[in-house]
């Protein structure tokens, strides 16, 4: 499920990035008002937990072993920020040290994995009952594996890569089995640390409601639906958006401000897409930088704490 | 371990070796961006960036079939990718998936290989990422190989309890473990593991512990490593230029 480099489309994994840019950013905001400082110790130990864990294997099939990925376990056990932070830090180190997962593609692997994956497995873990309960994890899971990487065959087929449907079935069918085997391995591991009576481990999934929770998934699976079946068959789209008639609404949202990303100077047509490019990606920069701005003023931070409770 | 083989690598001394870490991820960086965007028939751009490469890997004195293993790794993710695009009947790009993908993990290698850590998590401090990552990231590295060494030692312990079991060959096999005893063990080992950070955050603090440290000092940038990283922007550039221009 991780990405190498060669393989995305440049706006694929340059989108991705900023999205992860972004919500890392948002994330370290929040975990920075907790005391940071314990939780640097406890992310980077708790990541090499994650690799450390996926070196044990067990077999599941004849002739085929598995291991346990971990965004689940760590957000059901460490709360969404955390997790999605130790497995940023995971994932970047698998990209350099590993070379599992490319460098440029690091972004889109945050993405599917490190927010997404922890994002999912908190919803679903609300939304089929509290992490104590042993459905809430199997779901959390599952949908933690099976989300991830169905938007890495997703971003796979948005960045122009033809594969046959078999294939994509194929693909999705094995995740879908990884992710049983996800769940009820989270959940075998969490009944057994309830046992051992971890005191630490009290209800990290947060007071969220359970119909934000539900809405929330509902839309996640529904969007993933929607970018695998969009860029599967960029046809499909069409059709729906001429009857709907959001076509029209769509040409002139991405016509403007640069029309076919082209800026309005004189020159060589490929030097006007490059800058049309760069000042695409600054913009989107700008706007990731003042929303962390905004998220900052309105909240006043609370001296860092230097003790540990 | 396997990976511990570029960590060993990047101890030895070369003219690559020696450049600042910086200079070396600007110049990672420039080189795959380029290699993103260049287009999947560009043969004479693709042949030129592995003949740099190997003239880099040459001059770092590097060992080739290590090299060649590692890059290897690939293999599992683009293969499949490439061989489902050439069912698809895009033949031409399930090569390019497979060029690209692995000439893009030939550079990281041979970034890896010539830098040691504390070099590159400071160069990435030094270049703006945020403090809290770089520690992280130096934490987890840090106890990577003591949380796996762990690892395998339960794994060893729990086979040993388990016993032997007669294989199909002649061979006497182990039992594998089957998912109640990986659970059992992985959660022992986060029991542990979450233990230990509370340790290690105690000692930190004993320690007199402030963020923003680490281990390595802050690198100053020489004459040669700006030469070494504006040639390798340029030749990326050029590598980009020279395909839109239809070389």
């Amino acid at each position: 499920m991780h990405v190498p480099d060669g393989i995305l489309a440049p706006p694929v994994w340059m989108g991705l990035a900023t999205a992860s840019a972004f919500a890392l950013g948002y994330v370290g905001r929040r975990l920075r008002q907790q005391t940071w400082q314990q939780n640097i110790p406890l992310m980077g130990v708790m990541g090499a937990f994650v690799f450390a864990a996926q070196m044990v294997n067990f077999p599941i099939l004849p002739g085929t072993s598995s291991h346990l990925l971990g965004s689940a376990l760590l957000t059901l056990t460490l709360g969404q920020p955390l997790a999605s932070m130790a497995m940023t830090a995971v994932l970047t180190l698998q990209a350099f040290i590993f070379q599992d997962g490319g460098v440029l593609a690091l972004g889109a692997n945050v993405f599917n994995m490190a927010v997404m994956g922890t994002l999912v497995a908190q919803w679903a873990g609300r939304a089929f009952g509290l992490y104590k309960k042993t459905w809430g994890a199997v779901a959390a899971g599952w949908f933690s594996v099976t989300i991830a990487g169905a938007l890495a065959v997703a971003e796979l087929l948005a960045s122009g890569i033809r594969l046959p449907s078999w294939s994509v079935w194929l693909a999705l069918g094995a995740l879908a089995l990884t992710g049983i085997v996800e769940g009820l391995l989270t959940a075998a591991i969490l009944a057994l640390l309830e046992r051992s009576g971890l005191r630490k481990l009290e209800t990290p999934i947060g007071r969220q409601s359970r119909i934000v929770a539900v809405t929330a998934l509902l839309s996640v699976v529904a969007l993933t639906a929607g970018a695998l079946i969009a860029s599967a068959d960029p046809d499909i789209l069409e059709t729906a958006l001429v009857k709907t008639g959001l076509d029209k609404l769509a040409t002139t949202l991405l016509q403007s401000p640069f029309g076919d990303y082209q800026a309005p100077i004189a020159g060589p047509s490929w030097l006007r897409q490059v800058l049309a490019g760069a000042l695409g990606i600054a913009l989107i920069v700008g706007a990731a930088l003042l929303l962390a701005r905004f998220y900052t003023s309105r909240k006043k931070l609370p001296p860092r704490c230097t003790t540990s409770s | 371990m396997h990976y511990v083989v570029l960590e060993r690598l990047s101890q030895r001394d070369s003219v690559l070796h020696r450049r600042d870490a910086r200079a070396k991820i600007v110049a990672t960086l420039s080189l795959l961006v380029a290699l993103a965007f260049l287009p999947n028939s560009a043969w004479l751009q693709f042949g030129s960036m592995a003949l740099l490469l190997m003239a880099a890997t040459s001059m770092a004195d590097l060992p080739v079939r290590i090299l060649a293993l590692r890059i290897l790794v690939v293999l599992p993710f683009s293969g499949l990718a490439a061989l489902a695009s050439w069912l698809a009947g895009d033949p031409a790009r399930g090569v390019a998936i497979l060029v690209k993908s692995c000439l893009s993990v030939y550079l990281v290698i041979l970034l890896v290989a010539t830098t040691r850590m504390p070099e590159l998590l400071q160069a990435l401090k030094q270049l703006g990422v945020p403090d809290a990552m770089v520690l992280g990231l130096q934490f987890v590295y840090r106890y990577l190989f003591v949380i796996s060494e762990q690892a395998q030692h339960m794994v060893f312990a729990a086979r040993s309890r388990m016993g032997w079991q007669e294989g199909p060959s002649v061979r006497l096999k182990p039992h594998s473990l089957g998912l109640r005893t990986a659970a059992g063990l992985v959660a022992v080992l986060f029991l542990r593991s979450y233990e230990r950070s509370d340790r290690v955050f105690q000692a930190m603090l004993a320690r007199g512990f402030r963020p923003g440290q680490l281990v390595a000092k802050p690198s100053k940038l020489a004459a040669p490593d700006i030469l070494f990283s504006g040639s390798a922007v340029s030749f990326a550039a050029l590598l980009v230029a020279a395909a839109k221009f239809g070389v």
